[in-house]
């Protein structure tokens, strides 16, 4: 397991992958920059428990896609996919306070 | 004389112990500098920090930067990007505490994964779904 602090506010691009790929670890972001992948944002049996996003994060496909982890934080910036904003599966929670675009 | 050889000798086992107990290492990519050679930060505390106007630009290897040290810190204010297709940009292993701050002037890309933040290394860091997890 990692544990791991991302402060991004400039461009973070996964070309053809996730900008961030979390698995089966916990993390903490901060984002007033622009995040952009296929998914923006990709948790896998991870926990997220300080997610603040006043930025933009998108996806080719999801802005962020959840597998079997736990995320809590808020939006006032923008989260979009092409497919879908958010994509929660497997059993996952979403404790999210959203005042921005979605 | 032989008391030379011995200060010689004690001098270079200090050299080597240092080594062994593993000094954090800080790397800085200047600015208007490229580095094409991944980073590896692996010693407790390392660090490394790109200026605004640098660049770590890695062509082949498993990512540009592989963090597998406790409480290491990235500060990238330039360019950290990474065009091959096997780990991504930032890739971190089992650590603990670690940051990574990318600045308002700073850009990490890759054409797999910009940052992926693991316990074990896969052969295929893509998708999770792929091992079954």
């Amino acid at each position: 397991m990692s544990d791991l602090t991302i402060l991004n506010h400039g461009g973070l691009t996964g070309v053809d992958g996730q900008a961030i790929d979390a698995i089966g670890s916990s993390l903490d972001l901060s984002n007033s920059g622009a995040i952009h992948g296929t998914h923006g944002v990709e948790l896998g049996e991870s926990t997220a428990t300080s997610f603040v996003n006043t930025g933009s994060i998108s996806g080719d496909v999801d802005g962020i896609h959840q597998h079997s982890s736990e995320l809590t934080g808020s939006n006032s910036g923008t989260i979009s996919g092409v497919e879908t904003g958010f994509s929660v599966h497997d059993s996952s929670t979403l404790d999210f306070v959203n005042s921005g675009r979605d | 004389m032989r008391r030379k050889f011995w200060c010689g000798a004690a001098a270079v086992l200090l050299v080597l112990w240092l080594g062994r107990t593993g000094l954090a290492a800080d790397y800085l990519i200047f600015a208007g500098t490229t580095e094409t050679t991944p980073a590896t930060l692996d010693m407790a505390g390392d660090s490394l920090t790109v200026e605004e106007g640098g660049a770590l630009s890695v062509a082949a290897g498993d990512a540009a930067v592989m963090a597998t040290a406790d409480d290491f810190v990235i500060t990238n204010g330039g360019t950290i990007e990474y065009f091959d297709f096997i780990d991504g940009s930032i890739v971190v292993l089992s650590s603990q505490g670690g940051v990574i701050h990318n600045e308002a002037t700073g850009t990490i890309t890759s054409t797999t994964n910009g940052i992926t933040a693991n316990h074990e290394r896969f052969d295929d860091p893509q998708s999770w779904r792929a091992h079954g997890r």
